[in-house]
């Protein structure tokens, strides 16, 4: 397909006193994982506020998924984790599990299924303990994360919009993260990150949007971002070590780590 | 693809479910029928103590030497008549020598539960000063009343003898039964028809009206400040419209508290009709009749209660309903103005002031429900949930006000919904500072 999963045109988003958005214009292909690069303050949350139709533009298109983002029945489709992370302290994790996919149009039964699935997946379920049936308020704050990560997924959506997802995760549940990122990838989904840490969109993602300011500062393909800014080649040799991280992983005992990849959760 | 009318359905039910299952929710429902059971249950269960305890196997103690005893043992016959084991006392006519000797007796019968108790009439009681009484429950001024009662009869009716009326005559005036006394009041404007025991209905349901809508409201504003501050709001609105999710809101919270109403009236009703099997309507009416052993006039409240006709307790529930949802929506707008629980508190003061100006004028619209003021806070909305059903309680209200209330105020909710979701929509994302006046009027008109 070869039609962008998010196709931005002239968007701006004004506040009382400050411009948020300025002319933003941007293009997610369908199937990448694309990040949305910046600074604390930059407008990347209120990009992703007005993608999700929780705020409009002032001015400017917002096409998600072929159709206009105020579309009816829209949001069924888009996953999204917010960067403050909450849940419903007093309730148990599968019944706001269920609770959320209710609101993706995801009937109890067939909730019930995915939920088992995804609580095996980030071993929120093991012989031991099913944290399914925990309140939220008993649980870490890295499981937590790992529930409202799961709230985001269980409805198989075609978007999936992370705000910061890996902050206050330690290795091994960021990896866990990482590697479900990546089976999205891997089924054709489009995944959007919004972080400021450097070395996860370069180790993760396909394509980078950097904006400060509420403006573009350039946008394109991690390659050609590379290219376009890097200087000459030069040729050099080196002894490969295995990181720190791949050591602690190692040790730790985390499976599924994608080849190639590195840098701190 | 879900509509929206089933993702409300999905907000409604975690609501509803989440509040019903709290501690807070369940003792609360409970408590308000046990209230009323101690209401309509121990008037009578003291009575039936009072009922056994005195009437069987008390000695009477006659040294008048003029037959007093016996007419003391009629009355208390008389007295007694309604009740089933109603027993005639045991009378010893005894020498005045030999008191001393008869107390003892009597006492030891007292001691090994063969008596309940003693009274001794002597040459004092016959001249009116002193009559004297022992038992078991010598502490229990129903007992006392009755006992004096009694000899009052007896004495009575001896002076009726040595005036030299017949004993037949004599018979007829001891034998006269206590009437049932029905009690009317009398105001200003002349015969009051709203009795004491419906003000006291009226109040009551005014005060739990009154706490359902504060405490309904205040659970609203905290559960609006818990999704916010916890940004699970901002999930949920990723899903559905702001609107939506206020929407959700409010029918829930709406929902739970007319549960608790329903629970609590069906309780109430369920209650004061198995009294009534319980002890028999006679005892019941008899127990109504009673000053004594009924104390607060809490039997003549369940009367009104039975009396209570269906329409009233619906138009009540309607009122509710409608003010839960008013106030809910009107907290919830609140809620999504602030950032913290202690900036809550002073932004729903207007709120609270609204409803605390309410629960001011439940006791004015009790003691005058056909007033000006009655009447015109029975039709604003702020104030019309908790008035209107008083006065319709109290005195007959046209038909054409109770409608004209009902539609303000079900206009008033329509406008306080979509104002709390206007400030909702905007407020649920803004985490800095307190709105100022200009900026609530701009989130509400924005586009």
């Amino acid at each position: 397909m070869t039609q962008n999963a998010i196709e931005a045109r002239h968007v701006t988003k004004q506040y009382a006193g400050h411009v948020a958005v300025r002319d933003l214009s941007l293009s997610v292909p369908t199937g990448a994982v694309y990040g949305l690069l910046g600074p604390n303050g930059a407008g990347k949350t209120t990009t992703i506020r007005m993608v999700l139709n929780i705020i409009e533009p002032d001015t400017g298109t917002i096409n998600v998924l072929g159709v206009p983002a105020t579309s009816t029945g829209l949001t069924d489709r888009i996953g999204y984790l917010p960067e403050e992370r909450g849940l419903y302290r007093k309730m148990k994790v599968r019944d706001v599990l269920k609770f959320l996919a209710a609101l993706k149009g995801i009937p109890a039964h067939d909730a019930d299924q995915r939920i088992d699935r995804w609580l095996d997946r980030l071993s929120l379920r093991t012989d031991e303990r099913d944290w399914g049936t925990a309140k939220i308020e008993e649980l870490s704050r890295g499981m937590q994360q790992k529930a409202q990560f799961i709230g985001a997924l269980l409805h198989d959506p075609d978007l999936v919009i992370l705000d910061e997802p890996f902050s206050g995760l330690d290795p091994v549940n960021a990896q866990a993260l990482k590697d479900s990122v990546m089976e999205l990838k891997r089924r054709g989904k489009t995944v959007i990150f919004s972080t400021h840490i450097i070395e996860n969109a370069e180790s993760m993602c396909d394509s980078v949007c950097i904006i400060a300011h509420g403006e573009k500062i350039l946008d394109g393909t991690l390659a050609d971002v590379k290219n376009e800014y890097g200087g000459p080649p030069v040729a050099q040799t080196v002894m490969v070590q295995p990181s720190l991280y791949d050591i602690f992983l190692q040790r730790v005992g985390a499976t599924g780590v994608e080849p190639g990849m590195r840098g701190h959760g | 693809m879900a509509d929206t009318s089933s993702k409300l359905w999905a907000i409604v039910r975690r609501e509803y479910i989440e509040r019903v299952r709290t501690k807070w929710f369940i003792i609360s429902t409970l408590f308000a029928p046990i209230l009323f059971a101690a209401f309509a249950f121990l008037p009578l269960i003291l009575m039936n103590r009072d009922a056994k305890s005195v009437v069987p196997r008390i000695v009477i103690l006659d040294a008048t030497q003029q037959g007093l005893g016996k007419l003391v043992a009629r009355s208390i016959a008389v007295m007694q008549s309604t009740a089933e084991d109603a027993s005639t006392a045991d009378v010893r006519v005894i020498n005045p020598d030999s008191i001393a000797q008869a107390r003892s007796d009597a006492t030891a019968e007292v001691a090994r539960r063969l008596a309940n108790g003693y009274i001794l009439l002597d040459s004092a009681t016959v001249r009116g000063d002193t009559v004297m009484y022992a038992g078991r429950r010598a502490d229990s001024r129903g007992d006392r009343v009755a006992i004096a009662n009694a000899v009052r009869s007896g004495l009575v009716a001896l002076r009726l003898q040595a005036n030299g009326l017949p004993t037949t005559a004599v018979d007829s005036v001891i034998s006269a039964p206590v009437p049932e006394l029905h009690a009317e009041s009398i105001n200003d404007a002349g015969r009051d028809v709203s009795t004491p025991a419906k003000a006291i209905v009226a109040t009551f349901v005014a005060f739990f009206l009154y706490m359902s809508i504060l405490l309904y409201g205040q659970s609203m504003l905290s559960g609006v400040i818990e999704e916010k501050m916890s940004r699970v709001s901002e999930i949920v609105i990723s899903s559905v419209k702001p609107e939506t999710l206020l929407a959700g809101k409010v029918i829930g919270v709406t929902a739970v508290g007319l549960t608790q109403q329903i629970v609590w009236v069906g309780g109430t009703i369920a209650l004061v009709s198995a009294r009534a099997m319980l002890f028999g309507a006679p005892a019941v009416a008899k127990a109504q009749a009673s000053g004594a052993a009924g104390g607060f006039g809490s039997n003549d409240m369940l009367a009104a209660i039975v009396a209570t006709p269906w329409s009233w307790v619906i138009v009540v529930l309607l009122f509710l309903l409608l003010g839960i949802l008013f106030y809910g929506a009107l907290y919830a707008a609140v809620g999504a103005t602030v950032g913290s629980e202690q900036d809550a508190r002073q932004a729903a003061t207007p709120v609270v002031m609204l409803v605390v100006l309410t629960a001011v004028l439940i006791s004015p619209t009790v003691t005058n429900p056909t007033s000006q003021l009655a009447l015109v806070t029975s039709l604003l909305p702020f104030s019309s949930p908790i008035i209107m059903p008083i006065r319709m309680a109290m005195t007959s209200v046209p038909v054409i006000q109770v409608v004209g209330s009902l539609v303000i105020l079900v206009a008033s909710c329509l406008g306080a919904v979509w104002l709390a979701g206007r400030i909702y929509r905007v407020g649920l994302l803004m985490y800095g500072k307190r709105p100022t006046l200009s900026e609530l009027r701009r989130w509400i008109f924005a586009s």
